[in-house]
């Protein structure tokens, strides 16, 4: 399955969405940036592509403003 | 032992804050440096503790700012928000954690404009750039109605800025202003060394006081612009914040009324029991708008004498002197003598206060 990483500008940014996915039982995985992602903070949070629809909704209700990346098979954990 | 100088610190703290601060010391390494376990659960605290903040102020966790205490938060926005030319209205009771700062700016072309509480809604025009004044004084505990203040400024267009160092915990205020400082360790019942700057969604950024490492963007040599890490260069004080996330998850199982009910029975015995004594002098506002705080003065001790006799020979902790508040100490006429102070806090018992009444009638009866 393919697997997506959502990027935040901030830690803070990172746990609070953290907060929020887990409390809307999307099942995620925090892991370290691959940098040449980007050079924001170093976590991101990943989670399969079955998750992406609910994941982009919570994005738009809960005003968070990460940024999804799909991960290429060599990029995943 | 009883410990009446909770304006100073609150103490004991609670054993479930040494616990939380013991548990960070093992759990938990740099937040937001890297992704192990042990970076990942330091941040996990840190951001609920933010979280916990922002639940209690009605604010955003991403607008809450870690800082040493209220006087960084209070710097943190004098310092960044004002430009020469601009007036900041200021009250005439104010703690020096205020009046320093604006000392130091006030060199720098901005202009200061200080009058009594009273004066305060008629000063209000939309040619002032900002007004400071604390939610409660630390002499005399009287709480202003911050609340009168705030919607007058909102309607003048006025940005605002309050020093809760002495009532975040004991006090709400129903109107959010730009910025309110707060420190941790004082009716919060954190440890000392931690405080917050809490922006509300609609208040302009300040400059940042201090500039480095964020763990965000880390490409760049330029400070972050966006909010925390625009404030929180360097490591931030873990094991404080996580005391002080223990010490709001204590806090929240008691309702504000009853911490104030507790607090404002406390006062009114501490203040009827002493009134009766000849010659001392009690400054005190009345304990329905008091945060828990009488000063005293008498001619027959100094206040410094006063403080170490009930000390040593009752194990009753005060605070003699200005308390950082000449300002104040001008107003009350008490200048440069000051005062015995005695603060309550949540400990606090009716059998200590009828005790320091006790020991009272014996210093001033001799």
């Amino acid at each position: 399955m393919d697997k997506y990483i959502l990027l935040f500008e901030s830690t803070s940014a990172v746990l609070h969405a953290e907060k929020i996915l887990k409390q809307n039982h999307v099942t995620i995985q925090l892991v370290p940036i691959p940098r040449h992602l980007s050079s924001d903070c170093g976590t991101g949070i990943v989670f399969e592509s079955e998750s992406l629809p609910c994941v982009r909704s919570i994005q738009t209700e809960a005003h968070l403003e990460g940024k999804i990346i799909k991960l290429s098979p060599s990029e995943e954990f | 032992m009883i410990y009446l100088d909770h304006a100073a610190t609150s103490f004991p703290k609670h054993p479930e804050v040494t616990q939380a601060i013991a548990t960070f010391m093992n759990v938990a390494a740099n937040p937001g440096r890297s992704g192990h376990p042990l970076s990942l659960e330091a941040a996990r605290i840190i951001y609920s503790t933010r979280d916990r903040l922002a639940d209690f102020f009605q604010s955003d966790p991403m607008r809450v700012i870690f800082t040493r205490n209220a006087t960084e938060s209070i710097n943190i926005v004098l310092q960044g928000l004002l430009n020469p030319g601009d007036t900041v209205l200021v009250s005439d009771m104010e703690h020096n954690a205020v009046m320093r700062p604006l000392h130091a700016i006030a060199s720098r072309g901005i202009h200061i404009r200080k009058v009594s509480h009273s004066q305060i809604l008629d000063a209000l025009n939309p040619q002032i750039a900002l007004l400071i004044c604390s939610h409660g004084n630390n002499v005399d505990g009287n709480v202003y109605p911050i609340d009168t203040y705030l919607q007058k400024a909102k309607a003048c267009g006025v940005k605002t800025l309050i020093d809760a160092a002495q009532t975040a915990g004991l006090f709400q205020i129903s109107t959010p202003p730009e910025y309110l400082a707060i420190t941790g360790h004082k009716a919060l019942g954190g440890p000392p060394g931690i405080g917050a700057l809490i922006l509300s969604e609609t208040a302009p950024i300040p400059r940042p006081l201090i500039y480095g490492g964020t763990g965000s963007k880390s490409d760049k040599e330029i400070q972050p612009d966006f909010l925390p890490d625009h404030f929180e260069s360097g490591t931030l004080n873990g094991i404080g914040i996580a005391g002080f996330g223990a010490a709001l998850e204590r806090l929240t199982q008691t309702t504000y009324e009853e911490r104030h009910a507790h607090k404002q029975r406390l006062i009114q015995y501490l203040i009827e029991g002493l009134s009766t004594l000849p010659g001392l002098h009690i400054y005190a506002a009345p304990p329905e708008h008091n945060s828990g705080i009488v000063s005293v003065a008498t001619e027959t001790w100094r206040v410094d004498q006063l403080a170490h006799q009930l000390a040593t020979r009752y194990e009753i902790y005060t605070r003699p002197g200005l308390h950082c508040a000449p300002a104040a100490h001008h107003v009350l006429g008490t200048y440069p003598t000051g005062t015995l102070r005695l603060s309550i806090g949540a400990t606090n018992t009716s059998q200590e206060i009828e005790q320091t009444i006790r020991a009272f009638q014996e210093l001033i009866h001799g």
